[in-house]
């Protein structure tokens, strides 16, 4: 029996071959972009959770202060103490990329995720040390512990073990190796230092003459111990030890990626986006509601197309359970399909969610104990409401009314044009919202910086390089290079800040230290007063529009900046606003400080238009000949700056890619509407037509509803789409004005779409012999 | 076998009642071959679908073998439909997507009839309709006589007591509605009881008894003299 049901299932889906290949591959098509997000959404809910005992591994954080960067000694205490604490480790981030070096060979590798930390980090978090010199990864003071992608790429083949390595701040004895760390981890690590040496530490915080070295600390308590009593605990008795904390909170490990928290610098740099999540989310159940419509109205349809060969059942004996589990087959046999279908796809696209998702999905990462019983659940729920369609129509309808009327509809069927309007919906607030991000990205990135950002390069300049001024002045004699400066930071990274030396109204001022012909160079232009002299070194600054107005200064007249050093910097000249971040914050106060003769950091450099890749080589020459064993790392600042907004970039790429599938699958639905209409009106138009109407006038007849339908869908989308745009356009400091012909536009491209759509359709019911459409009846 | 009582069918309107059929006793015994006839409009159609348990009646009663089938219920329905009634269509209402042989076999089907017996059951029929050739082809690709085969192989593969036909010829030209006219006697004399609406006055003769009906009222009942 249930072979002769199959084989009827499946010859109704191939008696309507255009339609159900369609409303199938549309399905597929929904089914594969929600199967890919949902492996996206559970790859990052699973970040931290590959690490064995991830449960009872806890982040210390200061719930005061919003700081996990806390005193390395607090570390010590805890592990003495606390018996509730069964390991502890410290770890000191850094992410600045940095040039390691083979001190024998002289090769090099560049690595920028180093922690500094201790022996317990391989206990807490389960890492497996591959080999070491003895019995400990970290057995001397100035040990590194490296990974083993990093050992391949400086060593190649030869033993790692007891090679020292060389950076610019320090040396360290390379004595074991370990496994490279997951990719969904929370934080990276490339090379571990150990934390007992003093020089391995990674940053300094000083308050009143103070000074401890933040670190991030990480508790495994022992099996039970409830966290939040520990912290109470911990905060009862740390005062004893340390006064530097005394409202401390622990945060689990696998809460750290998503949490909204920011608890310092390096979960803005490694966190995962919890709202870009929710985004996704609600764009996958937005696709897999229009493609469970579009089915809908495909079985409601075939049911009615079928009433027919319900009626001839009936008489011939089903009884209503036949009819149920006839329909019901036929509803799964299309979904089974799709999903088969889709499964494919997803294989086929799954290299390529990096370009979607800004991180590839590996299938290690994703816990499929979580996810199948999502996907079955949904699939049920999409055939069980499918199968209401059928007991819908079985109920409604008369064993006559089947046998005698196979077509006849009655009333206006509300319930289908709720759901067309609903996927226009969808569509006008999706349209619009990528209209707006592309707007936004578009005018963000030709923000005038202020400066003049094209043909500027940048170049790394090693630490304790004393030549500098002599590459610089080398450097520029080339003859496409109009202008070159030294600097320590530059727009887009700051590394100084200070006070602004006035009592009561401290703010902070970024600082950069410069040499000569920074102004030239970067194409600043001086608003008030002078450009430095030589006779200016370290005693003079250059302030920005922005500080000098955070001051309140009216002129620079024996203005000074109060700090840095014994009696300030006077204020000499005053410039126009540059920006030294990205567009997400407002202009900052600068501060440009002259020191020709000190360290610097970075070269940047003018170049004339012309051929880069020669260019560049001219100038890895004579880097060359001054700097023979330095690799030359160069960046133009323009790509820099393009670079801040990549997330938003991809961010408008993805819902760009899956707005482009909702449109496609609203398009489906209108196609299966007029589809259906047509077919049901054939009558109608058959009668208009002998009795005079024009194409023209029955084409208006059919795409009337539809202009109707996308007005109302019109109607509420703007709403919906004003009210998310609003939110997410204040994420940014400068943003691009809400217009009203981006909702204008958005509402005709709907229009268009779906008379296009409809047209396709209407003209060959309009244009058919009225004979053919009469001789139905 | 068939009593009808007082029989009514009728719509309202908002203003008035139209009456379908009013007032219809009729007794139809087994081994009957029965021709209902009337004008367009007389109600002949309905009457046959309240007969067939496709309709309900507004009033009157009706029992079939002595069961008070106004009464009955749509699940007992279903069971006199699958081993009772046999039913012949003017339009035939073949399943398009299934061939001559699954067509037949469909009453089978959802009466849960096993599959090898099914296969014999329809096998004998094929051969006994003279349709074997034709068992793998599909409505569409048979003409209308064929397709009328097919259908009342399909009403009588049940072996059911009533077989009822609603103007079985009305879509065939002659020759073909004498063949199955004639097929309709043949199984009346092997016992089966007949039920057939039609306009035809030359295959009324093929029944045994004459009903006319003229709007919604039995004028006429006789019987057939000189059978053809």
């Amino acid at each position: 029996m249930i072979r002769f049901k199959l084989k009827l299932a499946i010859r109704n889906l191939l008696k309507n071959k255009l339609y159900s290949s369609l409303i199938i591959g549309g399905f597929a098509i929904g089914f594969t972009a929600c199967i890919l997000i949902a492996l996206f959404y559970n790859a990052e809910h699973n970040v931290n959770k590959h690490f064995a005992r991830h449960e009872q591994i806890y982040r210390l954080y200061d719930a005061k202060k919003n700081e996990s960067g806390l005193d390395y000694k607090i570390n010590a205490v805890i592990a003495e103490q606390y018996p509730d604490v069964e390991e502890t480790c410290p770890l000191g981030f850094s992410y600045f990329p940095m040039t390691i070096k083979d001190a024998e060979t002289k090769d090099y590798a560049r690595v920028q995720y180093i922690i500094s930390t201790n022996d317990r980090f391989f206990d807490v978090f389960s890492i497996p040390i591959l080999s070491s010199l003895e019995d400990k990864p970290f057995s001397q003071l100035n040990s590194a512990v490296i990974t083993e992608s990093v050992a391949k790429q400086l060593f190649g083949d030869k033993n790692p073990l007891g090679r020292t390595i060389k950076q610019e701040f320090f040396t360290a004895t390379v004595t074991a190796v370990m496994k490279d760390l997951p990719d969904n981890s929370s934080f990276k690590a490339e090379l571990l230092l150990n934390s007992e040496n003093k020089d391995f530490q990674m940053s300094q915080a000083c308050n009143n003459g103070v000074c401890i070295y933040p670190v991030e600390h990480f508790l495994m308590l022992r099996n039970g111990i409830d966290p939040t009593q520990f912290a109470e605990t911990l905060n009862a008795s740390i005062g004893q030890y340390n006064t530097t904390v005394d409202s401390l909170a622990l945060q689990n490990l696998s809460d750290i990626y998503l949490s909204t928290m920011n608890l310092g610098w390096t979960d803005e740099h490694t966190k995962g986006n919890s709202k870009m999540l929710l985004v996704f989310l609600a764009i996958a159940i937005l696709i897999i509601l229009l493609s469970s419509i579009n089915y809908l109205s495909y079985t409601v349809s075939m049911q009615y197309a079928k009433m027919k060969e319900i009626g001839i059942n009936k008489t011939n004996g089903a009884g209503k359970m036949h009819l149920l589990v006839d329909s019901f087959l036929e509803v799964s046999i299309g979904i089974v399909i799709a999903l088969l279908v889709s499964v494919l796809l997803v294989s086929l696209f799954l290299p390529a969610t990096e370009i979607l998702f800004g991180k590839e999905i590996n299938f290690n990462n994703i816990d499929f104990y979580q996810l199948l019983p999502v996907f079955a659940a949904t699939i049920a729920g999409i055939i069980l409401l499918n199968s209401l369609a059928p007991i819908y129509i079985l109920s409604r309808f008369n064993i006559t009314d089947f046998l005698s009327a196979g077509r006849k509809r009655t009333g206006k069927q509300l319930g289908k044009q709720a759901m067309l309007t609903f996927q226009l919906t969808v569509s006008i607030a999706l349209i619009a919202a990528v209209m707006l991000i592309y707007k936004q990205l578009q005018y963000v990135k030709h923000y005038d910086l202020g400066f003049n950002e094209e043909h500027l390069l940048r170049v790394e300049l090693p630490f304790l390089f004393e030549n500098q001024k002599a590459l610089k002045d080398e450097v520029g004699k080339l003859p496409f290079v109009t202008g070159s400066t030294l600097s320590n930071g530059y727009p887009g990274h700051i590394n100084m800040s200070m006070g602004s030396g006035v009592e009561g109204d401290e703010f902070m001022v970024n600082c950069i230290y410069v040499s000569d012909d920074f102004l030239e160079t970067f194409g600043l232009k001086l608003l008030d007063g002078r450009n430095f002299l030589s006779g200016d070194k370290d005693q003079a600054c250059l302030m920005n529009e922005a500080a000098v107005k955070r001051y309140g200064w009216e002129n620079l007249d024996g203005r000074k900046y109060n700090n840095g050093r014994e009696g300030g910097y006077n204020v000499i000249g005053k410039v126009n606003n540059f920006n030294v971040e990205s567009l997400h914050s407002t202009l900052t106060p600068v501060a440009l400080m002259y020191n020709p003769d000190r360290e610097f950091n970075t070269l940047s450099m003018r170049l004339l238009p012309g051929n880069i890749g020669e260019q560049i080589n001219q100038i890895r020459k004579v880097w060359k000949s001054m700097l023979p064993t330095d690799p030359m790392e160069f960046t133009f600042y323009n790509d820099q700056f393009q670079a801040m907004y990549s997330k938003e970039e991809k961010l408008a790429k993805s819902i760009t890619f899956f707005s482009l599938i909702a449109i496609v699958l609203t398009c489906m639905g209108i196609l299966g509407q007029i589809f259906l209409i047509s077919l049901n009106r054939t009558k109608e138009i058959g009668v208009r037509k002998v009795n005079g109407a024009k194409i023209s006038e029955i084409l208006v007849l059919l795409n009337k509803d539809f202009v109707v339908w996308v007005v109302v869908a019109f109607v509420i989308a703007t709403p919906i789409a004003y009210y998310a745009m609003n939110k997410w356009l204040e994420s940014f400091a400068y943003k691009t004005t809400l217009s009203w012909w981006i909702f204008a536009l958005a509402g005709v491209l709907a229009l268009g779409i779906a008379l296009l759509t409809v047209s396709w359709q209407s003209w060959r019911a309009a244009t058919r012999n009225p004979v053919e459409a009469l001789r139905y009846e | 076998m068939i009593q009808l009582k007082k029989i009514d069918k009728y719509y309202d309107s908002r203003f008035q009642r139209t009456f379908i059929l009013k007032g219809v006793n009729l007794e139809v015994k087994q081994g009957e071959f029965v021709s209902i006839m009337g004008p367009s409009g007389a109600g002949k159609s309905t009457l046959l679908n309240i007969i067939g348990l496709l309709d309900e009646a507004s009033a009157g009663e009706y029992y079939f073998w002595d069961e008070p089938a106004h009464q009955i219920k749509e699940k007992q329905k279903v069971m006199y439909h699958r081993s009772h009634i046999g039913f012949i269509f003017q339009a035939f209402h073949l399943i398009d997507e299934l061939n001559v042989y699954e067509n037949i076999e469909t009453p089978l089907v959802y009466r849960g009839v096993k599959g090898k017996e099914r296969k014999a059951l329809v096998a004998d029929l094929l051969d006994r309709f003279n349709i074997v050739a034709k068992k793998d082809l599909f409505p569409s690709q048979l003409s209308g006589g064929q397709q009328q085969l097919v259908a009342v192989a399909r009403a009588i593969i049940g072996s059911p007591k009533l077989l009822l036909a609603d103007e079985p010829t009305g879509n065939l030209h002659s020759e073909q509605g004498e063949m199955i006219m004639s097929l309709l006697k043949k199984l009346n004399e092997e016992g089966m009881t007949i039920i057939q609406v039609t306009h035809n006055e030359k295959f009324a003769q093929y029944g045994t008894r004459i009903v006319k009906l003229v709007d919604g009222l039995v004028q006429e009942d006789y019987p057939v003299t000189n059978r053809s």
